[in-house]
């Protein structure tokens, strides 16, 4: 069942699917402009950040068709319609968890000796999700087909992240070269960026439980969300969990000058946060209206909120782009103020619908907040400047090529194209 | 083909990431024997596909009936239920007859006999799980009578009673009296309850 259609209560659902669009979108196109006007980075480093940016758009647009599903009486669509959205917005979450895959093989380092090799690597993970698709909708055809599929994209993403990671984060952590020790930490951040959701589930693998935690996910339906919970349990879940006690391990552990709190603080809150989620799911009852709630938050909040928190502090604190330059800098400030508030109107968002509050409180909170992060961006951006010639991470310049970053994109383009086209095949069997 | 970065180093910098993949292919390989083709999955797989999610509606119907017997009379008590209900969904789960009576006899110290005997007319199905469909009493307390079948559940394969049917109460009465000539037109009460159920 779709939580938005269930908790009509909470009639925050669309305006938070509205905000988390507007986040993405807006976290998308910094990233993608930045990756295509900043030539004085690394190209290794722009063609990351247009691999983020390229899954925030794909993100944007996946919000676009919850909208749609949501509201569907609003657009008239019929039930045939409200079928295929769903086929495309699964298939467009497939082709995002062959990006997260992707993602990972290049950055914080690529994993590959040569250019040629990733492009071969990037090019295989598409083939699988085709492949994969298409066999999935031959075989089992309609809705069966599409789990299946995303099943396989989801263990591939997840798996290639998971042990990516794992392999930089535990290399590296310790080392002597502050550049590489960077390497290990920009990895985990990215870890906990693209798989909070699965890292939050850690209870589950550790305790054997296969409760269905997504039962609240508007994202692909209860029934995938069932199998891909059992898969990544199975495959991903381990990998995840063992990493999260690992850096928690590690960061509680390594020397006082080499420690992280950014990090330690971000694996202990995934800890703590994960075992309320688990204590929630199994002391609520599942059929009331807070645990509909709670699991539609969970999912919604790491993938919508704190998602780009993370990915704007691995941006700004590994030095991605260019901030010498002042008009990229001006600039980044006034989209860093644009994602600082759209993020806090998400946040209350959240808030407003567990506490419901008059609006009058909640927009003055949010100009509280507001106040306190323009100063915490003015501060920050200051301190960001300083050492903005740093190179904070060990990258080739001449791994990737100038154009690269713009392939990327035209690429992306395409293969969102097949996602869709893929999803109306899938659509028309179900 | 792997950078050089990512490339396997020396015993003593790999030692942690071969001790994640240890622990990682041990819980893999726990998740693939326990959870996914263990007992556990089944038993998820099982629970699942049972439909939980029903809800089953009950109502209560009551007939309340007044006769009056003479010594060596009886009389037969009916009630009836029309056929809608079960064009309704409704079934027969559960139905109690209680025949009560006093002595109205002024002075008389000794009760009357009287006798009590359930059926259903109209209507065959499977036999309840609980039956007591005859009583006689001696000593003014009351006779109660039930039917009550399985409850009623959304796959359930029971044949339960569908209507119309009538339910009928025999009753008869003899008198015993210790005051000659002093204990006629005995008043007797029969109460039917009926429970109708639905799945929802």
């Amino acid at each position: 069942m779709l939580l938005g259609e269930s908790v009509a209560s909470a009639g925050s659902v669309e305006e938070l699917i509205i905000l988390s669009f507007g986040l993405s979108a807006l976290m998308g196109i910094t990233f993608l402009w930045l990756s295509l006007k900043d030539e004085k980075t690394s190209n290794t480093l722009r063609v990351g950040l247009m691999q983020m940016g390229l899954l925030f758009m794909v993100n944007s647009l996946i919000f676009v068709i919850y909208y749609l599903r949501t509201s569907p009486e609003l657009f008239g669509f019929s039930d045939k319609v409200q079928i295929y959205l769903l086929a495309i917005s699964s298939m467009l979450n497939l082709f995002t968890m062959i990006q997260i895959g992707i993602l990972f093989t290049i950055f914080p380092l690529p994993i590959l000796a040569k250019r040629k090799n990733t492009i071969r690597l990037g090019a295989a993970l598409i083939l699988l999700m085709s492949v994969s698709a298409l066999l999935a909708n031959m075989r089992f055809g309609g809705a069966t087909g599409i789990y299946l599929a995303y099943n396989i994209g989801a263990v591939a993403g997840i798996g290639i992240s998971a042990f990516v990671t794992a392999r930089w984060y535990l290399l590296y952590r310790s080392n002597k070269d502050p550049k590489y020790r960077n390497v290990a930490i920009a990895s985990a951040f990215l870890l906990f960026a693209f798989n909070g959701s699965s890292i939050m589930l850690w209870p589950y693998t550790i305790f054997f439980d296969q409760r269905d935690l997504f039962a609240g996910s508007f994202l692909e339906g209860g029934a995938l969300a069932q199998e891909v919970v059992h898969m990544m349990l199975a495959f991903n879940g381990p990998l995840v969990a063992i990493i999260l006690f690992a850096i928690i391990f590690k960061e509680g552990t390594v020397e006082r000058e080499k420690r992280d709190y950014t990090i330690l603080g971000l694996s202990v809150a995934f800890l703590i946060f994960g075992l309320a989620n688990y204590l929630v799911q199994i002391l609520v009852p599942s059929d009331g209206n807070f645990a509909d709630l709670w699991n539609y938050f969970v999912v919604t909040g790491t993938f919508g909120l704190i998602r780009p928190l993370i990915l704007i502090i691995v941006a700004l604190r590994f030095n991605i782009f260019d901030l010498t330059n002042e008009k990229i800098r001006n600039r980044t400030r006034v989209i860093a103020l644009l994602i600082i508030t759209v993020w806090a109107a998400a946040f209350f968002e959240i808030i407003q619908a567990f506490i419901p509050m008059p609006q009058l409180l909640s927009a003055a909170l949010i100009g509280a907040f507001l106040a306190f992060a323009i100063g915490w961006e003015d501060k920050i951006f200051e301190n960001l400047a300083d050492r903005a010639d740093e190179k904070v991470l060990p990258v080739d310049d001449q791994y990737f090529e100038d154009d690269d970053p713009y392939r990327l994109m035209m690429l992306t383009i395409a293969v969102t194209v097949l996602a869709i086209g893929l999803g109306i095949l899938s659509g028309g069997s179900i | 083909m792997l950078s050089d970065d990512f490339k396997m180093k020396t015993r003593t910098e790999e030692k942690e990431f071969v001790i994640f993949v240890v622990l990682s292919v041990i819980l893999i390989t726990m998740h693939v024997f326990f959870v996914i083709f263990g007992p556990a999955y089944e038993e998820l797989n099982d629970s699942k596909s049972e439909p939980t999610d029903f809800v089953v509606e009950n109502v209560t119907i009551t007939d309340n009936q007044n006769i009056v017997l003479q010594n060596g009379g009886s009389d037969t008590v009916v009630t009836e239920l029309t056929s809608n209900w079960t064009d309704e969904g409704w079934y027969l789960t559960s139905l109690v007859v209680t025949v009560s009576y006093s002595e109205t006899a002024t002075g008389d110290a000794d009760c009357d006999t009287v006798s009590a005997d359930l059926e259903i007319e109209g209507d065959s199905g499977d036999e309840p799980v609980s039956s007591t469909t005859t009583g006689s009493v001696t000593d003014c307390t009351n006779i109660v009578l039930e039917m009550i079948w399985q409850d009623l559940e959304s796959d359930s394969d029971v044949d339960y009673l569908q209507t119309p049917f009538d339910i009928e109460t025999d009753i008869s009465l003899t008198v015993d009296s210790t005051v000659p000539l002093n204990d006629n037109d005995e008043q007797i009460n029969v109460s039917v309850e009926v429970i109708m159920s639905r799945v929802q």
